[in-house]
């Protein structure tokens, strides 16, 4: 795409499911915005019903984004390697990222998953340097933690100064 | 356990603290008068003057009494406070950076101030106001010296020991001209201008109204209101604050001297307030020669860094190396005092697909803004906005460029002012490529990289590098 290579991996296929999820509720949270609009704060202060509506409008078009058009668009570019001196990722929907981390960079690994991605089995993968914060999104749980101990082992090996 | 005993500072602190209360007591003391200024004459104001006087210095020697430091194995200890007892120790590996600033009143009394800064902190962690400068070198050189595990190293400058190390020391003052040049070319006056400004239109109910008729009438003469001695007025102004600003630049950075003694680098300057800094060439992470609007057409720059861990000064993010250097100086000086960075012979321009591109992203926008602001009155004057503009977005595209030597990458760009920004390879924390569907059709990437500064990353990135130079950069800094 962007180099010769893309990353060789890809991020784990039921991703989408947990963006579906999670971008549903976040619609359902949004939806209630304009509901309450046009049931509660509308006829109690006499305000014109059709905002609401354009609100509706609104908020399905973002649902329909956000939990079906940007997951499919944002697996299609995720992509990472994991390689003995450093880590490789790409993302993005229209800007696409490419962002190399050199293992003797790396401060710290994390893994962290939410109650959707725990559902679905899955975790991200948080790497620090001093000066920025890089992520994997849903690995698989067993996977995360392949990465976690593999990066730490070799972030270790080659620990230089600042 | 046997500890030394716990020292005081020199009782001219008593004095320093209480010029300092005053000082920060005057402007709300200033205003409250201000607001009762007419039941002001039934107030005995010696008295309480004295009353408040006396509660000062009481408070301060209190104060004065109740701080006391030493060091010892290895820390540097501080103990104070009456009712809340406060105790802070720092350990010296952890010490990052110790600074002497001598104010003027310090100056008259023979002492100094003392702040140690440590890792990932802006404000210093520990200040000792009132210390002899002998007192205030010997901390200093308990703090530095412990890396060197030896008693050979000695920070004072006569120290010219046959050490095994080249130990050459090099330094770069910088001569008054050049500071004179400096400040009125630093673009702070349109700073000045705005406070003074700000100043008197804050001053102006206060100012009697018979007075400011009076001159009124003399500068604009009745009912002939002149619109050219309002601008000689504003020039003037203009011109005045352009002198100060320069004359308090030049006092600011009175003596600049930088020096280099293998991996150390000491920054002293002030004439009133006396600074000094010591940083380690390892904090360095990136350097920058900055070349602004004003002084470019003078071929005048200035060269900064970025430090991990906290800058010399306060408010800023980087630390200034230089404040004023002659271009045909440069390679000189960075020999001299930076050999770990080599200025690129020549730079990969930016591909000539990528000029509509810089003009387009700077001038769409501009043309927005313009036909909104049509909308308002005189709005057409925003058009003589758009060459500038123009202007602006070719010289950023002209100005891009990178190279990349065996373990260096140069970056050079454009915002307002020009910037080389040199980066060793080591020190940089991330590189990223990114494109968005435009750059993508026409092969172009931003380049990024991520240094660790002060205030925790930097970052530094190029528009519009052709996909080939890109790939390079990107090849010279993957591992694998």
């Amino acid at each position: 795409m962007m180099l010769e290579s893309e990353p060789s991996e890809r991020i784990d296929s039921r991703a989408l499911k947990s963006w579906f999820v999670s971008g549903f509720l976040l619609g359902i949270v949004a939806f209630s915005i304009p509901l309450a609009y046009i049931f509660l704060i509308g006829p109690a202060w006499d305000l014109p019903r059709d905002w609401g509506w354009i609100g509706i409008a609104l908020v399905t078009v973002f649902t329909l984004w956000s939990a079906i058009i940007a997951p499919q668009l944002r697996i299609r570019f995720w992509r990472y390697e994991i390689r003995e001196n450093e880590v490789d990722i790409q993302n993005g929907i229209f800007i696409i990222r490419r962002t190399l981390i050199p293992m003797v960079r790396i401060q710290h690994v994390d893994t962290e998953h939410g109650p959707v991605m725990r559902f679905f089995g899955l975790a991200t993968l948080r790497i620090s340097t001093a000066a920025t914060d890089h992520y994997i999104p849903a690995l698989s749980r067993e996977k995360a933690a392949e990465l976690m101990g593999e990066i730490a082992a070799l972030a270790r090996v080659s620990d230089e100064d600042v | 356990m046997k500890m030394s005993e716990f020292k005081h500072q020199h009782p001219f602190m008593i004095i320093l603290e209480t010029v300092k209360s005053i000082i920060y007591a005057i402007p709300p003391v200033f205003f409250f008068a201000l607001s009762i200024r007419d039941e002001l004459s039934s107030v005995d104001i010696p008295f309480l003057a004295a009353i408040a006087l006396i509660a000062t210095l009481t408070y301060s020697t209190a104060k004065w009494y109740l701080f006391t430091y030493q060091y010892e194995n290895g820390y540097l200890h501080i103990r104070k406070g009456l009712l809340f007892k406060k105790e802070r120790s720092i350990k010296r590996e952890r010490v990052q950076t110790v600074n002497v600033i001598t104010n003027f009143i310090q100056k008259l009394l023979g002492v100094t101030s003392l702040h140690v800064k440590t890792a990932g902190s802006t404000e210093a962690e520990l200040s000792l106001t009132a210390v002899t400068l002998q007192e205030s070198q010997n901390i200093k050189t308990y703090l530095e010296n412990h890396a060197t595990s030896g008693s050979g190293k000695n920070n004072t400058e006569e120290s010219e020991t046959g050490n095994s190390k080249v130990d050459t020391v090099n330094t770069y003052n910088i001569p008054l001209w050049n500071l004179l040049l400096a400040g009125a070319t630093s673009g702070r006056f349109m700073l000045l201008f705005s406070l003074i400004a700000a100043g008197l239109s804050q001053l102006y109910p206060y100012i009697p109204e018979s007075y400011l008729g009076f001159v009124l009438e003399r500068v604009i003469p009745q009912n002939n209101i002149n619109i050219s001695l309002l601008l000689i007025l504003i020039f003037g102004l203009l011109l005045l604050s352009w002198i100060i600003s320069t004359l308090v630049f030049a006092v600011q950075y009175a003596n600049f001297t930088l020096q280099r003694r293998e991996d150390d680098i000491r920054i002293s300057y002030g004439l009133i307030e006396q600074k000094e800094y010591n940083l380690n060439m390892k904090r360095i992470q990136a350097l920058s020669v900055k070349d602004s609007l004003l002084r470019q057409p003078l071929s005048l720059c200035s060269i900064y860094a970025d430090v991990a861990g906290g800058s010399s000064e306060k408010q800023d993010y980087v630390t200034t190396l230089c404040p004023l250097l002659n271009l045909r100086d440069l390679s000189k000086f960075m020999n001299n005092m930076f050999p770990e960075y080599t200025i690129p012979e020549n730079m990969q321009p930016l591909p000539l697909r990528s000029r509509k591109r810089y003009i387009i992203r700077l001038l769409v926008p501009s043309i927005v803004i313009v036909l909104l602001l049509q909308l308002v009155p005189y709005g057409w004057v925003s058009l003589l906005a758009l060459p500038p503009v123009f202007l602006l977005g070719l010289s950023r595209y002209n100005t891009g460029g990178t190279a990349i030597l065996e373990k260096q990458l140069t970056l050079r760009f454009r915002n307002i002012h020009r910037y080389h920004v040199f980066v060793l390879r080591d020190h940089i924390q991330t590189m990223q490529i990114s494109s968005n569907p435009f750059q993508r059709m026409s092969d172009l990437d931003t380049i990024g990289i991520s240094v660790l500064s002060s205030r925790g990353g930097n970052r530094f990135a190029l528009a519009d590098v052709d996909r080939e130079e890109s790939g390079k950069i990107w090849n010279w800094f993957s591992r694998n």
